[in-house]
């Protein structure tokens, strides 16, 4: 009942897309009210049938309801509740419908906010989101539908891959998701402004919290992505240039530029035909992305079962999606950057007209470096498809070609990152630039220096890596600084108040870019590792630290039996730890896994692995010292939150600013 | 005559003049077809990998082998039973099938009885890929052994230079010694059809 | 017998499945998942530390063929192992770094490189980051060019879409959608979405939460092991006798039925071997042999199960189960018409309510198919009208009545005779093949009883009277208290007249039958008639 309730739900759902996608569009068009405020329940009604369908196949997983194919090959009465229920996203099916929910969720918040939004950018908004919702919905409906039953219902099911029974796991899709999808409004407000024929500072406006929001939530995802490989995956690597992991690193890339480039548009009322294709850009990436993992084109461990009749249906939803703005923008992209019909600012001002210096050709340039980077992550990651049907050559575009390219472009970009907040608009550089540039230089040739006396034998690339990270961390110190003075106790907390939130963010998101290099560069060049065969009682010495071995017991978890080592580290005798990784076999799906004991703290993560061997001779482990790791996550996050700083800051900043008339 | 006319004026005239300075950009300008014109390439490749995929022609699990053309490894393995060695050269002047196997492999079982059907047309030397004897036996007791002789490759290293990746491979090897073709994976009525026995035909 | 059918049966199901099953495995099997190493291991590693770095940092640049996008370095694959080994080897013997990634790129080509070597195929790729910074600067400076050339001031336009006037809600005079046209949208869309629902949902099927499933699950494990207890009891007993009885062929046959349930192949082809060397090479069990092995196979008719097939059709060219297999084989080397000739000889030799006949006819149906429409027109023209069916069948018949007069010790032999001529609607000659089977067995009660059956479903007591007599004799000798002489006795006392001597008969066959067998009724009954 509730499963099949779940589906007619789901179905109304749909139609109400379809609905969505089509009578509003044409009140605008009439300029008939009426229909266009259709636009609202609709979204409504949408949202909450999605919402039910999710609440019953959820329902279904909980209760370990097998008559629902999706539970029968997904779950087992065994698993523990938390993965019964992660269990509804760790598939092609239920990844699908979680990204619905999402899509709907947004569209339902930008319903029922956006009280100060024109009308008809709104509506036109919701429709083109109902347009995408109605793609994604015939695509689970028709091809991949989540409540397909089975009559003779199995007593038991065939379990979650014991890869996927972890907690990051399940938090990663749906962070992620909520990433993708929040580009999604940025698109369809990207649409909306090219079926409208105009594109102004009002549209930015609205648009930018939205694209914030994606953009912090993306950051997230990826970061939860690459940390779960960390600690899973049982070698300590952290990112693969892996089809799928590229496929997340595109929109990223596309929407920090998209971030940037929409504060243009707000400020100044120019670069709208960057900002419009960065808006489409970033969530076609977001789809091509969902076409890679689920079409069976790319190999990848991310891979869902892969079915190419789907992707056929993919490949429409795509051309669709993709295309038909894409020749918008072709078409009405020239005339749109060419009028600017927002007449609340000072109609004298030549607006477009900018210095070689200035704030307006720092974000040009940081656009133009991440598109380029982005270009070259898309390039790298189809080559191997595009030459293998032009020429049936197979080769392999790997970390070491993203290395060569992605890697120069970034770092530039790290220079600028230093620059750009120190610009002003339309012409010159601020008062800041003494002091931060200076600082910057300062800090770039102590990590230097420092590199090269304290480590030895480090790559060039190592070294510009350490140059770069005091370059630009001690550029921002010396800007907050310069902004604070804090030698001067006098009306201190003046010129703290003075500073707005956004500024922060800024500063934070930034900082977090620094925290993370720092992170990234320390483990790979300062990482130190052993790797032995050992026997109960031997000592292992790494990093300064005493390792013994006391020997391996096997244990039973929930649903699996495990052959866990002891291992007790010492520091100048004192007991600091004991580690215990494992290996574990999964008794319902007959598969094992590897589970690495990590001791993260913030110097640094002992890591610990455990592999083949038996009492009699010995068994072989993998032990780590990798210092810093942790730094990148952490930067990440403080990305993510200054993000999140930066949208609050500026909202409140707005209601403060404007009236709302009665 | 209300205040804001003559700026009103004022802002028509220079309008109309900023108008006449540059005419609004409309129609078509390349660098804002790029972005649809790489799209369409992507979308293309994607739709012909697709359909060569879903039509059955592209196999993503099947790597062509650049052993193709080359003349046969140095494969000087010991034989299943007795205490010769494997030597190719004997096989000379005729076509040879060379069949990479294994006992705990799956589908190896499953291309057996093809094997069988081809060995009348064909002379085929199995090597056991990293298996031991007594399952080899085991192996060909059960399934059948429609193989001229049976060589025991161990430690695998033969196979790394033959490039293999994965059992079962097949490589048809021409009278002159040279590798003709490879296929990666069991071999079923279709492929003995279509490619091998053309393949053989070939050669004669 | 009945063990024979019910193994039948099963192979039947596998002969099925198994032409599905086949294509369906794994096009490429690695050792991956038999034997999990680790990525580097401590015995793989060289004892110099600087020749095992050079390893690593070449591990890291060579893919590893079986994973999905991982270095050698960090795989847990054998193959990957195998390279890793292999490169370390080289090194130990002085190949410099850049020959190493050569020679693995000639024998596995440029996809075991994850950094593309620069060749014709690569240029675009390694060239593209470059033409895109250069076409994104020249945009760049083109724009900047452009803008500096005619700076756009900006125009005081008239709002042209006029839906977009007001900055923020509509005007107060928005009128609302009426009543009935919500109401209409909503029952539409109600409409049309039962309307799809009921394409493509199941209303039928109600929730089966799993805590509602407790009893049907108990259920269902009480009874497999229950089967799985008989089943080993079956097994154990069928051992049993055996050991008592090694020369029995019976013994043995039912043991590889029993090993057969208790999905123990070993011992059902064991068993099966023993009972083919005491037949001395009967072409029906070689046929259940060839069946074991197949099954043992995962259905597949291997080479040796082939061999046993080929010889037990020489031997009898009409043994059913052999040509079954034999359809089987030609259908998984996908020689669909061979099939379906094969399987129509195995029909037209069937009676009617064989008890494979009712699969077989789905199994023809399935290979007609797969030979596709020309195939078909060749299995129809091979396969035999009514006539010809006939005149095989009394052709096999004349056959086999010459080799039983001088064999008339074969019982099977006589069986088949008396079955043949059923089929060709000649009971008074199946009856009188089933006595001299009766005859050649004198001590098997099975076959006595089988001809007294026989005769007296065709009601030829009286054509047949001297032989029931010497059927109703032999059965006093062998089981003088069994259920079936009393039965017999009581039926031709009651055929020749004397009823005083049927009633004395069915009385006492009354007294031992247990009340709530079902034919106690009818022999009251009849007892009453007399």
């Amino acid at each position: 009942m509730i499963a099949e309730f779940g589906h007619f739900a789901l179905i109304v759902a749909f139609i109400l897309s379809l609905i969505l996608s089509l009578v509003p569009l044409i009140g605008v068009a009439r300029v008939d009210h009426g229909l266009m405020r259709l636009a609202m329940p609709l979204t409504y009604g949408m949202a909450g049938g999605v919402f039910i369908a999710f609440a019953a196949l959820l329902h279904g997983f909980v209760t370990s309801d097998f008559s629902i194919a999706l539970v029968a090959s997904h779950s087992h009465s065994t698993k523990p509740m938390i993965y019964k229920i992660s269990g509804l996203w760790g598939n092609h099916e239920g990844s699908l419908l979680l990204w619905i929910v999402i899509l709907v969720l947004f569209a339902g918040i930008l319903a029922q906010r956006g009280r100060l939004m024109p009308l008809a950018l709104k509506v036109r908004t919701l429709a083109v989101q109902g347009m995408v919702t109605a793609g994604f919905l015939a695509f689970s409906l028709f091809t991949s539908n989540p409540f397909s039953r089975l009559d003779p219902a199995p007593l038991d099911g065939a379990g979650l891959n014991p890869v996927l029974q972890d907690p990051g796991l399940a938090l990663h899709p749906p962070t992620l998701y909520v990433g993708y999808v929040g580009l999604s409004i940025a698109f369809s407000f990207a649409v909306a402004g090219l079926l409208e024929g105009r594109i102004d500072k009002s549209w930015a406006r609205h648009v930018r919290p939205w694209i914030s929001a994606a953009w912090c939530a993306l950051t997230c995802g990826i970061a939860l992505g690459s940390w779960w490989a960390y600690y899973e995956l049982g070698w300590g690597g952290w990112w693969f240039w892996d089809p799928v992991e590229n496929a997340s690193l595109m929109p990223w890339l596309a929407a920090t530029a998209l971030l940037h480039s929409v504060i243009v548009v707000e400020s100044r009322g120019i670069f709208k035909s960057w900002t419009l294709l960065l808006a489409i850009l970033a969530f076609s990436l977001s789809l091509v992305g969902t076409f890679i993992v689920r079409s069976g084109l790319l190999t990848s461990v991310h891979s869902f079962a892969s079915d190419p009749a789907r992707g056929v249906f993919i490949l429409a939803i795509l051309l669709a999606a993709i295309g038909v703005p894409l020749t918008l923008f072709a078409l009405r992209g020239p005339s749109l950057s060419a009028r600017d019909s927002d007449t609340s600012e000072n109609t004298d001002q030549k607006n477009s007209d900018f210095a070689l210096i200035s704030r307006d050709t720092g974000l040009m340039v940081n656009n133009f470096l991440l598109t380029a980077a982005t270009l070259v992550v898309l390039i790298g990651t189809f080559y191997p498809l595009g030459l293998e049907m032009a020429t049936g050559a197979r080769i392999t575009v790997g970390p070491p070609y993203f290395d060569a390219t992605f890697n120069p472009i970034m770092a530039v970009l790290v220079v600028a990152m230093a620059v750009g907040p120190l610009l002003v608009w339309r012409r010159g550089i601020g008062p800041a630039r003494r002091m931060a540039l200076s600082a910057g230089g300062v800090g770039a040739l102590a990590a230097l220096l420092a590199g090269a006396t304290l480590a030895s034998g480090l790559s060039i690339a190592a070294l510009a890596g350490l140059g770069l990270v005091g370059w630009l961390g001690l550029a921002i110190i010396g800007d907050i600084a310069h902004r604070l003075k804090p030698w001067q106790t006098g009306a201190l907390s003046g010129r703290l108040a003075a500073i707005k939130m956004p500024v922060w963010g800024m500063w934070l998101a930034h900082g977090g870019m620094v925290v993370f290099l720092i992170g990234a560069i320390g483990n790979g060049v300062f990482q130190q590792e052993k790797i032995i065969r050992a026997n109960a009682g031997d000592v292992i010495e790494l990093a300064g630290r005493e390792i013994l071995f006391k020997g391996v017991e096997a244990r039973q978890g929930p649903n699996y039996v495990t052959q866990t080592a002891i291992l007790e580290m010492r520091e100048n005798g004192q007991l600091i730890a004991v580690m215990e990784p494992e290996k574990r076999f999964y008794t319902a799906e007959r598969q094992s896994t590897t589970e690495a004991a990590i001791r993260p703290r913030i110097a640094g993560d002992d890591y610990a692995v455990l592999g083949d061997g038996d009492d009699a001779m010995g068994y072989s482990l993998r032990l780590y010292r990798k210092p810093l790791v942790s730094w990148i996550w952490t930067g990440a996050g403080i990305m993510a939150l200054g993000g999140l700083i930066a949208v609050f800051g500026r909202a409140r900043n707005y209601r403060q600013n404007i009236k709302v008339p009665s | 005559m209300t205040p804001q006319e003559p700026q009103k004026a004022q802002q028509a005239k220079k309008a109309q003049q900023a108008k006449k300075a540059n005419p609004p950009k409309t129609g078509l300008q390349l660098s804002f077809l790029l972005p649809l014109i790489g799209f369409m390439a992507l979308a293309i490749i994607a739709a012909i990998a697709l359909f060569s995929t879903l039509s059955g022609t592209r196999d993503v699990s099947q790597l062509p082998s650049v052993m193709v053309g080359k003349p046969v490894p140095e494969t000087n393995l010991p034989l299943l039973e007795g205490a010769k060695t494997l030597d190719l050269t004997a096989f000379r002047g005729k076509p040879l099938l060379i069949n990479f196997f294994a006992s705990w492999c799956a589908p190896c079982r499953a291309e057996a009885p093809a094997l069988a059907l081809l060995s009348r047309d064909v002379t085929i030397v199995a090597i056991a890929y990293k298996d031991k004897q007594a399952d080899t036996i085991s192996f060909l007791t059960q399934y059948g052994n429609p193989f001229a002789a049976v060589a025991m490759d161990y430690d695998g290293q033969a196979g790394l230079k033959w490039g293999v990746y994965g059992v079962p491979e097949t490589y048809l090897v021409g009278p002159d010694g040279r590798i003709v073709l490879r296929h990666a994976g069991p071999i079923d009525r279709r492929v003995i059809d279509n490619e091998i026995m053309p393949a053989i035909k070939a050669l004669q | 017998m009945r063990a024979v059918i019910l193994a039948f049966l099963c192979l039947a199901l596998v002969g099925l499945v198994s032409p599905l099953a086949i294509p369906l495995a794994t096009p490429l099997a690695t050792p991956f998942a038999i034997q999990p190493a680790m990525a580097v291991t401590p015995e793989e590693m060289l004892g110099d530390p600087a020749a095992e770095e050079r390893a690593r940092n070449i591990s890291k640049q060579v893919r590893c063929l079986v994973c999905q996008n991982q270095s050698i370095d960090d795989s847990d694959a054998d193959l990957a192992r195998d390279l890793r080994v292999e490169i370390r080897r080289q090194i130990t013997t002085g190949v410099s770094d850049d020959e190493i990634l050569a020679n693995l790129r000639t024998t596995y080509g440029d996809y075991v490189l994850l950094n593309p070597p620069v060749s014709t195929g690569t240029y675009v790729l390694w060239g593209a980051p470059v033409i895109i910074i250069l076409v994104g600067l020249g945009i760049l400076i083109g724009n900047r060019r452009q803008m500096r050339a005619a700076p756009h001031t900006i125009e005081a336009t008239p709002r042209h879409d006029a839906a977009h006037h007001e900055p923020f809600d509509a005007p107060a005079e928005v009128k609302k959608p009426s009543r009935l046209f919500t109401g209409i949208i909503i029952c539409g869309v109600i409409g049309v979405s039962l309307l799809l629902y009921l394409m493509l949902g199941r209303a039928d099927l109600p929730d089966q939460p799993l805590a509602s499933r407790t009893a049907e699950i108990t259920a269902t494990a009480k009874l497999q092991s229950a089967q799985q207890d008989a089943q080993q009891q079956a097994l154990a007993s069928a051992r049993a006798e055996v050991t008592a009885d090694p020369d029995n062929i019976g013994a043995w046959l039912r043991l590889a039925f029993a090993a057969n349930q208790a999905l123990e192949h070993p011992t059902e082809i064991a068993a099966l071997e023993q009972a083919l060397a005491i037949s001395k090479d009967d072409p029906s069990i070689k046929a259940m042999l060839a069946e074991a092995l197949s099954r043992a196979a995962e259905g597949q008719i291997t080479m040796p199960a082939r061999q046993l097939i080929t010889e037990a059709l020489i031997a009898n060219p009409e043994e059913p189960r052999a040509l079954y297999i034999a359809g089987l084989a030609a259908y998984q080397d996908e020689d669909f018409t061979k099939a379906v000739s094969l399987w129509r000889r195995l029909e037209s030799l069937s009676a009617a309510d064989a008890p494979w006949m009712s699969y077989l006819g789905d199994s023809i149906q399935d290979a007609m198919q797969k030979a596709g429409p020309s195939g078909e027109d060749i299995a129809a023209a091979a396969a035999l009208d009514s006539d010809e069916r006939m005149a095989m069948i009394e052709g096999m018949v004349a056959g086999l009545a010459e080799r039983l007069k001088d064999e008339p010790e074969d019982v099977d032999g006589w069986n088949r005779l008396a079955r043949a001529y059923d089929v060709l609607g000649r009971p008074q000659q199946s009856a009188t093949a089933l006595i001299s089977a009766a005859d050649a067995s004198i001590n098997d009660k099975k076959t006595q009883i089988t001809a007294l059956e026989y005769i007296i479903a065709n009601g030829f007591e009286d054509d047949f009277a001297a032989q029931s007599t010497r059927l109703l004799t032999r059965l006093d000798e062998i089981s003088p208290e069994g259920l079936e002489r009393l039965f017999f006795r009581g039926h031709f006392a009651r055929h020749t007249g004397d009823n005083a001597a049927a009633k004395k008969y069915w009385q006492s066959l009354l007294d031992i039958l247990p009340d709530d067998t079902p034919f106690v009724s009818d022999l009251a009954a009849a007892i009453a008639d007399l």
